[in-house]
């Protein structure tokens, strides 16, 4: 937990506190999402190809997959 | 207007990756407009949990889906309750449309725009569409 200021530019310090607990580098991106009134901030891969690729690399998709994708949807409404 | 094929196709590994990676240039050189359906982003979901992915992986992938999108200048078009109302319709009249089918050529159909799909089973309910290698050449 740390307490920090918004600068001028809206940028805010990502202490050593914070650091510790979540692993970011210097110039990596990340991505931020609005949630109420606060935010989420998740450090994005530098490879985005080969981590899509690992996550969801063998996922089917074809008709069968489709029909199957269909039908989880709607056992999931039930 | 892209559907689910175009999401999947962002895959490095994927069957259309070639020309999504033309398309992709196109979009960033030559100004073309390519829009993301929302209800691609729902059957993609709906495909990875029915095959066992979990909502870390969802939501890991969707951000690194949004990246690639967001670098490359494409936007996301909503799904309206208009869309539902005709794509109940559609599928009260084309048994053979699968429920994100109608919902995606629901959404092109109101916008009256072109379907970017390798899928002909659109062409039954008057959705105008483009292939993935024609929007590529």
């Amino acid at each position: 937990m740390s307490l920090v200021e918004v600068d001028s530019r809206y940028r805010v310090t990502l202490t050593s506190d914070v650091r510790k607990m979540v692993e970011v580098r210097k110039g990596q991106r990340v991505y931020i999402v609005p949630k109420g009134d606060s935010f989420v901030v998740i450090p994005l891969s530098d490879d985005v190809d080969s981590q899509l690729q690992k996550l969801i690399g063998n996922v089917k998709f074809n008709k069968a997959a489709r029909k199957k994708a269909e039908t989880f949807l709607f056992k999931q409404a039930r | 207007m892209a559907d689910t094929e175009f999401l999947f196709s962002l895959r490095p590994k994927d069957r259309w990756t070639k020309p999504t990676r033309k398309i992709l240039r196109k979009v960033r050189q030559h100004g073309i407009q390519v829009r993301l359906l929302e209800s691609a982003v729902q059957e993609m979901r709906a495909v990875l949990f029915s095959q066992g992915k979990s909502h870390r992986d969802a939501y890991r992938s969707l951000i690194l889906i949004k990246t690639k999108l967001t670098k490359h200048g494409i936007l996301e078009e909503p799904t309206t309750i208009d869309d539902y109302i005709l794509a109940d319709k559609l599928r009260e009249e084309h048994a053979e449309l699968t429920y994100f089918d109608s919902l995606h050529a629901a959404a092109a159909l109101r916008l009256n725009t072109i379907l970017l799909t390798n899928d002909n089973v659109y062409a039954r309910c008057e959705v105008k569409t483009i292939t993935f290698e024609e929007l590529a050449r």
